[in-house]
């Protein structure tokens, strides 16, 4: 009898604790996710190509941390896909992906137009003009990510190899 | 040995010995002169930036940059009077109080300050501190703290372009352990080396030193050319790298570190002396392994950076774009609201 009232009385006592430790750290879970999408979206290349089908890298690194695919990032490389297996455990998963070319666009200046139309298709603001003015790409800021490429009706947007790092 | 070459020609006319630091400095660099130690950094710029800095001390760097290579020291028993006035020429320029031309503590050149210290002394913040008695910031110069230090190839070269009028086009050159003058611009291939080395050399000394490849010159730079090392062995972890290293750091945890492409920040405490790989019993190449560690990690450190403002440009366009949306609905909201004025 005695020991039936003290071992109810222990699982009473732990299922309350068991209780109470589930709803403070309930809040903190969804710290928990955010901090592994923000490691993932550290690792990625930031380019905000959408090559992998989303609308940017974070996006991307979100999907990763539901499960999606690890070698959907083209401009990546296959040094991030290994970071990702390490930083995900996922190791085990064998995917293949090129090396990057390591790329930024260029505007011929000759052939540009001035439509501006390349300008809104820049994920990183990294090409000034104006409507009816020549327009530049600033290489420091281009990730190489040829979204650009596109919406050019003259096609005057080349790929050139990326100046020295 | 042979001595100098064609020492009668003169590009330029000997400046007197009352000419300006301004003039003097424009001879320097006239004459085509650097850092012939090894840095290569141009003599002008770097008087100039030690006249900016205020600089009290000029050191003339004769201690050997690593054990065999002995150029200096043959500079210095021929030519220690050039040495010593190019230093003086120096000290003239920048207005600099102290001056000491450094040898090795067992050389007995006149006027030189012997140096007591083991190797690595010609090390730079090495000398500095042992003669000045000032610290130099792991990652900055000795013009951080007021010293110009140059080495005495470079001081024979200031003497020749000032008092005598020539520009750099001669060194003395440690080749394959002869020290020999030899003409700037000299093929690598045609210098006397025991057998053919058709895979390249190695210039800049067998520890410290890199291999280049065979259709190589001799630069103003160059102060040492060698047949490459013999091939080396797998790592045993003898430890013995680190009882060598004058830095306390474990050159074979860097080693293992380069051969699993890892990163490891203690490599930028690397002084690049060679001790460790003069202590290697497998003859690993180790400098040039952690040089490689620093490349990639330099290289890595730039991808994040950009990769960093890429995210901060991406989430500050993203937010404009959400901004003006919302903007141009309140307009159209407020639009509706109010009834039309014909």
């Amino acid at each position: 009898m005695t020991a039936a009232l003290v071992l109810g009385g222990m699982g009473l006592a732990l299922a309350a604790l068991l209780s109470l430790a589930r709803r403070l750290l309930a809040s903190r879970e969804a710290d928990t996710a955010d901090e592994i999408v923000n490691a993932i979206d550290a690792l990625l290349p930031q380019s905000q190509c959408a090559q992998c089908g989303y609308p940017g890298c974070r996006p991307y690194a979100q999907a990763v941390a539901d499960g999606e695919r690890l070698d959907l990032c083209p401009p990546g490389g296959p040094e991030t896909v290994i970071k990702l297996k390490s930083l995900l455990g996922r190791e085990s998963e064998t995917e293949t992906v090129a090396e990057p070319p390591g790329q930024v666009a260029r505007i011929v200046a000759k052939d540009c137009i001035g439509c501006a139309l390349c300008l809104d298709a820049c994920p990183v603001d990294a090409i000034v003009g104006a409507p009816t003015y020549l327009h530049a790409v600033i290489e420091e800021h281009c990730t190489g990510c040829e979204l650009c490429l596109p919406p050019c009706p003259v096609d005057c947007i080349e790929l050139v190899a990326c100046p020295t790092n | 040995m042979s001595d100098e070459l064609g020492a009668e020609d003169a590009e330029f006319t000997p400046l007197p010995p009352e000419a300006g630091a301004a003039a003097v400095i424009e001879r320097i660099e006239a004459a085509g002169i650097v850092g012939m130690g090894g840095g290569a950094y141009p003599t002008a710029r770097k008087i100039r930036e030690a006249i900016a800095a205020d600089a009290d001390w000029v050191i003339g760097n004769g201690m050997a940059s690593e054990p065999g290579v002995t150029a200096d020291a043959t500079l210095l028993r021929d030519h220690a009077d050039e040495v010593r006035t190019g230093l003086d020429i120096v000290a003239r320029c920048t207005g600099a109080a102290h001056t000491a031309l450094a040898v090795p503590i067992d050389s007995d050149v006149r006027g030189g300050t012997p140096v007591g210290l083991s190797y690595p002394a010609g090390d730079e913040k090495r000398l500095v501190a042992h003669l000045t008695g000032r610290e130099v910031p792991a990652t900055g110069y000795a013009s951080d703290v007021g010293v110009l230090v140059l080495n005495v190839s470079t001081l024979f070269a200031i003497h020749d372009a000032v008092i005598r009028g020539r520009a750099l086009r001669q060194r003395i050159v440690t080749v394959a352990g002869t020290d020999r003058w030899v003409a700037i611009g000299t093929p690598l291939a045609d210098l006397p080396l025991p057998g053919a080395a058709t895979e390249g050399y190695r210039v800049q000394g067998e520890l410290t030193g890199r291999d280049v490849a065979s259709d190589a010159a001799v630069a103003p730079s160059t102060f040492s050319v060698e047949v490459p090392r013999p091939t080396s062995w797998a790592c045993i972890r003898c430890g013995w790298c680190a009882s060598a290293c004058p830095e306390g750091l474990a050159p074979e945890r860097l080693h293992r570190a380069f051969e699993a492409d890892a990163a490891d920040a203690a490599v930028f405490d690397c002084i690049e002396c060679g001790a460790c790989t003069a202590a290697c019993p497998s003859q690993l190449d180790l400098v040039n392994e952690f040089r490689a560690i620093k490349t990639r990690m330099r290289r890595e450190q730039l991808a994040r950076e950009q990769a960093e403002r890429a995210r901060q440009r991406s989430a500050a366009r993203t937010e404009r774009l959400a901004r003006a949306a919302h903007e141009r609905d309140r307009q159209r909201a407020e639009r509706m609201e109010k009834p039309r004025q014909w």
